[in-house]
């Protein structure tokens, strides 16, 4: 589904990724973990077009998308969900959703998106008329992963989808992330709680100061010494 | 008589909101001070004279056969002078380019058309109604009713479809715009040609009702900058409540005080918002 062949990328002449390769299956949900600053988000907007890297290529099915910006990889089927709740703050909840039906192919789809995700995410049809930026953080998740999932991508970029919620409400938003992937969708998942991330991906990738320093099934990750006091605290 | 000179301030307040959507949905997107906006406004009131004095067509009906040329028009000056700018200099160059385009336009249209006086009269442009014991001429009438019609549309276009949400959304965050599909230059491009449109329109529509000068823009776009502060930067509903203000404003200042003293209404009222209320009277956010 996804390949990335060895990229540089960073902002102007600051280098932050170094030769980075990876590869994703069809249906695979994979993991991408590593400390604050290593590079996590700026791998996912460098796929998603919103950086053009150095160095490298990324294949999507087989095509390269390096370079394209990221009106046209989302038209290829990259659903970027960004770190911090980018929703559309002046808009309603239900303008924000149908912002993830952009794109004309979409478009006829419209009511059975947004049947999906209020099936997903009750909560968002609770509140469809009110104001994004009046949500609770938590909302605000679900909104900008529903929006996400309104573009019906063949490949989500999920950055940090836990940052600062409650427990609960980290293991609803799991549960949604588990059952999408039970129905085959592909995801590339950024997490700074490497536990949680794990425990949900089979394969993930370790990433220190823009380099990959490890990758494997998630056991073997989770049984480093290494990462076990790095990131597990034990 | 304070009813009556309500009702005309109304009136021409509503006219005065369709002067101003165009400028404020400019500078929300883009965050662009477009000192264009006058000379659009001149030049839909010479495209409307024109279209009458020569082939004897309504300004009300002109407005939209020369909005496609307008639109054109907007697109060129965005793409060509106004895109290449670096994304740091942005406001004061686009500020100085505007302003250095607007001249070229105004001295052409004194080139052209010379400094004369025109008027579009129309066959009923004498004809009044008496509302509410107050005597509306019919062409401030239509003028009025057509601005409101327009607002209303223009409202439904930005909150109804994909295009005009694609626009707010730009004008809120780019980059997540962005990657929901949107061409954020192409919309970019898009919203310009529609803030020149509808000052062009705005133009038109007040012809019947204004006289038409090389340098009227110059009195438009005071009153349009004053009724974007009033109303909050990219808020069409904000335009629409400071149209109406300044309007009134306006009618109230030129009978109580002095005919004269109706065009420093927009400079008080100006300064006024901006000492106690910079955000606007509806308030801060982006608000639709
Ligand atoms: N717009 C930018 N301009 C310049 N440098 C940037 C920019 N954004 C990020 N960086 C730098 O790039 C490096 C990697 O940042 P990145 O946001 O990718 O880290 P991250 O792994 O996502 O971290 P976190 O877990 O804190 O989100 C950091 O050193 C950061 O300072
Ligand atoms: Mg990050």
């Amino acid at each position: 589904m996804l390949e990335i062949k060895g990229i540089d990328s960073g902002y102007g002449k600051i280098k932050v990724l170094k030769d980075i390769t990876l590869k994703i299956e069809k249906g695979e949900m994979v993991a991408l973990v590593g400390p604050n600053g290593a590079g996590k988000t700026t791998l996912l907007k460098t796929i998603a077009g919103m950086i053009v890297p150095s160095k490298g290529d990324i294949l999507l099915e087989e095509t390269s998308i390096s370079g394209m910006p990221p009106h046209k990889t989302s038209a290829r089927g990259i659903a970027y969900v960004p770190e911090g709740r980018r929703v559309f703050s002046a808009m309603s909840v239900e303008e924000n959703l149908l912002m993830g039906t952009y794109l004309k192919k979409n478009r006829p789809h419209k009511t059975e998106s947004l049947r999906m995700v209020y099936d997903l995410f009750p909560r968002l049809e609770e509140r469809k008329k009110q104001t994004a930026g009046t949500l609770s953080g938590g909302e605000q998740q679900m909104l900008a992963i529903g929006r996400g999932l309104m573009m019906r991508p063949k490949l989500v970029l999920l950055d940090e989808p836990s940052l600062g919620l409650a427990p609960l409400l980290i293991n609803s938003i799991y549960k949604v992330l588990e059952r999408l992937n039970g129905e085959g969708m592909t995801t590339l998942l950024v997490e700074q709680n490497v536990k949680k991330a794990l425990s949900l991906c089979k394969r993930a990738y370790v990433i220190e100061s823009g380099e990959i320093v490890m990758k494997g099934p998630s056991e073997d990750i989770l049984c480093d010494e290494n990462v076990k006091c790095t990131y597990l605290g034990i | 008589m304070i009813t009556s000179i309500i009702i005309n301030g109304i009136l021409i307040g509503l006219i005065y909101a369709l002067l101003a959507i165009g400028l404020t949905v400019i500078f929300g997107v883009m965050r662009i001070i477009n000192m264009f906006h006058g000379e659009a406004v001149m030049l839909g009131m010479y495209a409307a004279f024109v279209l009458f004095d020569k082939f004897g067509i309504s300004p009300y009906i002109s407005v939209f056969l020369t909005a496609p040329i307008f639109f054109v028009l907007g697109s060129i000056i965005y793409k060509f002078l106004i895109d290449p700018i670096p994304a740091r200099e942005r406001e004061i160059t686009s500020l100085i380019i505007t302003l250095g385009i607007s001249f070229i336009f105004a001295t052409s249209a004194m080139y052209i058309w010379s400094a004369d006086y025109r008027t579009v009269t129309l066959p009923f442009s004498q004809d009044v109604m008496v509302f509410i014991k107050t005597r509306i001429g019919y062409p401030a009438l239509i003028s009025s009713c057509m601005s409101a019609v327009m607002i209303v549309g223009f409202y439904l276009f930005m909150s109804k479809t994909y295009m005009g949400r694609a626009i707010r959304a730009t004008e809120l965050d780019k980059d997540t715009a962005s990657v929901m599909g949107v061409n954020v230059k192409w919309i970019s491009i898009a919203t310009f040609g529609i803030g020149v449109v509808l000052a062009a329109m705005a133009g038109g529509i007040l012809s019947p009702i204004f006289y038409i000068y090389p340098f009227v823009g110059s009195n438009f776009v005071i009153k349009a900058f004053t009724i974007v502060v009033l109303g909050g930067m990219g808020s069409v509903t904000g335009a629409l409540v400071g149209g109406i203000i300044l309007g009134v404003a306006e009618a109230l200042a030129s009978t109580f005080l002095e005919y004269s003293m109706k065009d420093i209404m927009a400079f008080i009222l100006f300064l006024g918002i901006l000492l106690f209320k910079p955000s606007g009277i509806l308030g801060g956010r982006t608000r639709l």
